[in-house]
């Protein structure tokens, strides 16, 4: 479950590196992780990287993902002995808490409508300076943050979910308790509204220029 | 899927992230967590298994299960419950100009501006349509149907019909609005506003879809609420209000079904006065 590739091929970074892999061996781990500390070790080490990930997705920001990340983390060792289900469930029920945390960080610091004030900032200001290919990435990127945190938070967790975290849509209906053709049609109309977002922001950074 | 919509999505997918983790920060938060796991009894995690494993206790849990279901709510920590924020309910109701609301009113005096506690009130059905303005800041036409009586406000006159003395009034003007109309941003402004903010997860109990309960007040105007949000949609789906903040009594309002439509086309609001009414013209 990993966007894109890693060039490190180190053994910290194989891990958590499969999705397919940390969902068929989680089984027996997450029973010895309720009591074993060691165990809870390496059911930490199996997701930390996937969770990460996902709140880097969400957020576009990775300081902000690791503080998050630590939050979902906390309420994994305070829930665990509650969570019963398979390794698959176990998956989903650590989307969902990241997913969750991630919506209410959003929420409590009701930063919105501040981080698109200060994405917009930032976007004017990067592409003010914009030359290079890498900086020209980078407006890109600011721009589809701005538009991403201006979706409502569903929409947001269904593009990250499909084309951040390349989760199948039955996967993502899984997740998020829908049905398949729900997560569907919720999708086609994120994307129609990101599409539009997208171009609202471009044309305002063009205006600028 | 068209060219275009296809190099859209190959456009997203082919964004990257710098998502790389940070071994230092992986490491840290596991010392973290095991040092609150060693601070945990182990007693603790092993006290829920043993009480699980006694025959009693497992007929007593199952029992619980079977009556939270019965209630139709379970109460689940929001830990794992579907993902819900009101920004979800604010963007979907900024999608609509047309609402449909039905249920029933307490007829009589119902205490608006007062701390009144209705109880063995007699409850009239009602119906109501209703276009936003324009500018969204309020209704324009609505079509307000309660027991014997119907108002409607179409094209900037008002309709007041009374079956009973089967008479109509026609004033100029808007004799009664939704003001303001319930956009995205005006839900938020009144998140901020309420008090006793309180969410639990559901579920329907005739569809299954998931569902979230909102109960809040507003000390100000001396009203409670109860609201019922589908998650999915981000609508509200049933909505109640008391006039007191406690929501003590029959609410003055007990609203069962709200459908909102993109817009609602104007004839629907055309009011044909029934044959033989005296209509008396202001």
């Amino acid at each position: 479950m990993i966007v894109g590739t890693s060039s490190k091929v180190s053994e910290e970074s194989k891990i958590g590196a499969d999705n397919d892999n940390r969902v068929s061996n989680d089984g027996q781990l997450i029973d010895e992780a309720r009591s074993d500390p060691e165990a809870f070790a390496r059911l930490y080490r199996r997701h930390y990287d996937a969770v990460f990930r996902y709140c880097v997705h969400r957020l576009f920001e990775r300081q902000t993902a690791e503080d998050v990340t630590s939050a979902v983390f906390l309420k994994v060792v305070e829930n665990l002995h509650g969570f019963k289900g398979t390794e698959r469930q176990f998956r989903n029920w650590l989307y969902k808490i990241a997913t969750n945390t991630v919506n209410d960080h959003l929420r409590k610091n009701a930063r919105r409508a501040g981080l698109l004030k200060v994405a917009g900032e930032h976007a004017d200001n990067q592409v003010a300076d914009c030359e290079s290919a890498a900086e020209k990435a980078d407006e890109q990127m600011t721009i589809l943050r701005k538009a991403m945190l201006d979706l409502r938070p569903r929409y947001q967790t269904i593009i990250t979910m499909r084309f951040f975290e390349n989760l199948k849509l039955a996967e993502i209906a899984e997740v998020l308790g829908s049905s398949d053709g729900t997560v569907r049609s919720q999708l086609a109309r994120a994307l129609a509204k990101l599409r539009k977002k997208l171009g609202t922001f471009q044309r305002e950074v063009l205006e600028n220029d | 899927m068209t060219d275009n919509e296809r190099q859209f999505e190959d456009f997203i997918r082919d964004i990257k992230f710098d998502d790389t983790p940070d071994p230092t920060h992986r490491g840290t938060l596991e010392q973290d967590l095991l040092t609150i796991l060693s601070k945990q009894s182990p007693r603790q995690i092993e006290f829920w298994r043993t009480i699980m494993k006694a025959k009693i206790t497992k007929l007593a849990a199952a029992a619980v299960i079977i009556v939270a279901v019965a209630l139709s709510v379970s109460v689940l920590t929001n830990l794992t419950s579907p993902a819900w924020a009101i920004e979800d309910t604010a963007e979907a109701l900024d999608e609509f100009s047309g609402i449909y609301i039905s249920g029933t009113i307490a007829k009589g005096d119902l205490g608006e501006g007062s701390d009144t506690v209705l109880i063995g009130k007699e409850r009239v059905p009602c119906e109501l349509w209703a276009q936003a303005n324009q500018e969204r800041t309020g209704s324009g036409n609505i079509r307000l149907d309660a027991g014997s009586k119907i108002m409607v406000v179409y094209k900037m006159t008002t309709y007041t019909y009374d079956a009973d003395s089967n008479r109509v009034d026609i004033k100029p003007g808007q004799g009664f609005t939704i003001d303001p109309w319930p956009t995205g941003e005006f839900v938020l402004q009144i998140q901020e506003m309420v008090k006793d903010w309180e969410v639990l997860y559901g579920k329907d109990p005739a569809s299954g879809r998931d569902r979230v309960f909102i109960t809040c007040c507003y000390p100000r105007l001396l009203k409670s609420y109860w609201f019922e949000i589908d998650v999915e949609t981000g609508l509200p789906v049933r909505l109640k209000q008391w006039h007191n903040t406690r929501r003590q009594g029959a609410p003055a309002y007990d609203f069962q079904r709200l459908i909102f439509f993109e817009e609602l086309p104007d004839e629907l609001f055309e009011f044909d006065i029934p044959e033989g009414t005296t209509i008396i013209e202001k």
